[in-house]
């Protein structure tokens, strides 16, 4: 990722945190790969802070977000807000809506 | 391996090892039970598994590999994530001891042919074995006795008398884990066994 | 000793196999040979010797393991097993909202930490779980402590799972069932 991505991978991975319900932000590993086709990408693992996976397209930033949550927040409503609070970050950082957003639940707790 | 830093706003470190509460929680469950939450992806409950048999997995390693250099340690861990792999396709739950212990052994042979690399395990029967033995403590003299014996086996010889008498496995599984034929495997044991009764102590 | 040595009127290679058998069926001409059942006594000494090995070097061990195992569950917790992708209805075609279907059985799990007497083994999902919003047939296997009201339990236990299913499951569950996979006298569930 390059410096600009890994920014915008920071300041999404803080707002995915500000979901109620979210507690913890887990970074794509190679358990994960299934989420990132292409095989080039895989290398590109997020650092310095930022646990949300940012690939920018000339269609469209792809993102991936990978959540832990608590069980006393709905899950199906919560992964929606984490989307909509993904899509409004995103489009602000990165000038315009991103093409392909991604959030998956691992773990209720 | 890399490490993965989770993030979360709570204290609470999700990368460190589980709770101790948590292990606690499960640690009376039966193996059963053990395997069937691992299965579903619990690694709490593997954690607690591991635990349960890691120690005699590792000494039955450590006794078929016959001297240390923490081989026994790298096959037991090599072991231990395999079984992981496969935790979900164990066929009698109730027996889950004895199949940790046939994967052991698997890597533990794994690492007995890699000494010999242009050998077959069966080919290298008589070659001796003079590399400093490890030194097993019991308040028993003759399980000492036998210790010192059984790991001045050679490789062959060793593996397969561990993996019958202390393992408990069939010929069959022998066979299939050093891939020599099952008649060979008895006539290894035999001999095995026939130096290990001349050499304890007291025998006529 | 050479191959052929006997004791008694047997080899050692007679005398091993009657004992990897456990000297069952019985053999009155090995056990009625004084020579070959000295052998024989002999040999089953050794094997508990043998199996004391074990017992000595593991117990010895048992202290010192703690750092190999904690770096085999370091790696097996980034390689844990996800199960299944269970797609959330939505409207939005440039997104794709997932619950795992680990996520889910975990979530069973920890329902069933918190009934007394019951372990929740493993969760089952059938049926239409790729799509989303799709009819799931749920089977809940539990080990339940025969010491207490076990039907209760499970109902319970049921219940719970129910509610829970309906605010975290993208699914319509079809049917519940939780089912009793063993009974455990006393002893560990």
């Amino acid at each position: 990722m390059t410096d600009d991505v890994r920014s915008v991978s920071r300041g999404l991975t803080a707002v995915v945190l500000g979901v109620p319900g979210v507690r913890s932000v887990l970074p794509p590993g190679p358990n994960l790969a299934t989420l990132v086709r292409d095989v080039h990408s895989v290398l590109d693992l997020p650092r310095d802070g930022g646990a949300v996976l940012v690939q920018d397209r000339r269609e469209g930033a792809r993102i991936r977000v990978v959540v832990t949550t608590d069980r006393r927040v709905p899950t199906l409503g919560l992964v929606r807000s984490v989307r909509d609070a993904v899509v409004a970050e995103g489009t602000a950082l990165l000038g315009r809506r991103p093409s392909d957003v991604t959030v998956r639940v691992v773990e209720i707790d | 391996m890399t490490t993965t830093a989770i993030v979360t706003r709570e204290p609470k470190k999700i990368d460190e090892e589980p709770t101790l509460s948590d292990a606690d929680a499960l640690a009376s469950l039966s193996d059963a039970s053990l395997v069937a939450r691992s299965a579903d992806g619990d690694t709490v409950a593997f954690g607690v598994l591991i635990r349960r048999y890691g120690p005699h997995m590792r000494a039955y390693a450590a006794r078929i590999l016959g001297h240390g250099d923490g081989e026994a340690e790298d096959a037991v861990q090599e072991a231990a994530l395999q079984a992981w792999q496969r935790i979900d396709r164990v066929d009698d739950p109730d027996r889950v001891r004895n199949w940790l212990f046939r994967i052991a052994a698997n890597k533990a042979l794994d690492r007995l042919r890699r000494r010999h690399p242009h050998l077959d395990l069966e080919a290298v029967v008589d070659s001796a074995d003079d590399r400093p033995v490890d030194e097993v403590v019991s308040t028993r003299l003759q399980v000492q006795e036998l210790a010192r014996i059984v790991q001045a086996l050679p490789d062959a010889h060793r593996a397969v008398w561990v993996m019958r008498e202390i393992g408990g496995a069939s010929y069959a599984e022998i066979a299939e884990a050093t891939g020599m034929p099952q008649a060979t495997v008895r006539g290894v044991l035999a001999r095995a066994r026939r130096r290990v009764l001349e050499q304890m102590e007291g025998w006529r | 000793m050479t191959d052929d040595e006997r004791f008694g009127a047997f080899t050692l290679e007679e005398l091993s196999d009657y004992l990897d058998t456990d000297r069952t069926p019985a053999r009155p001409d090995i056990d009625g040979d004084p020579e070959a059942a000295a052998a024989l006594v002999r040999l089953e000494s050794l094997r508990t010797a043998s199996r004391d090995l074990l017992d000595a070097e593991a117990a010895e061990a048992a202290g010192a393991d703690a750092g190999w195992i904690a770096s085999v569950l370091a790696s097996v917790r980034t390689t844990a097993h996800a199960g299944r992708d269970i797609p959330v209805p939505d409207d939005d075609p440039a997104s794709t909202l997932v619950v795992t279907e680990g996520a889910l059985r975990g979530l069973v799990r920890a329902l069933g930490d918190e009934v007394p007497g019951v372990v929740v083994r493993r969760t089952r999902f059938t049926g239409d779980v790729g799509t989303a919003g799709g009819s799931v047939d749920v089977e809940v296997s539990i080990a339940a402590s025969a010491d207490g009201p076990v039907h209760l339990r499970a109902e319970a236990l049921r219940s719970i799972i129910e509610d829970a299913l309906a605010a975290h499951a993208p699914f319509v569950v079809r049917s519940l069932v939780v089912r009793v996979a063993d009974l455990i006298e006393g002893g560990r569930p």
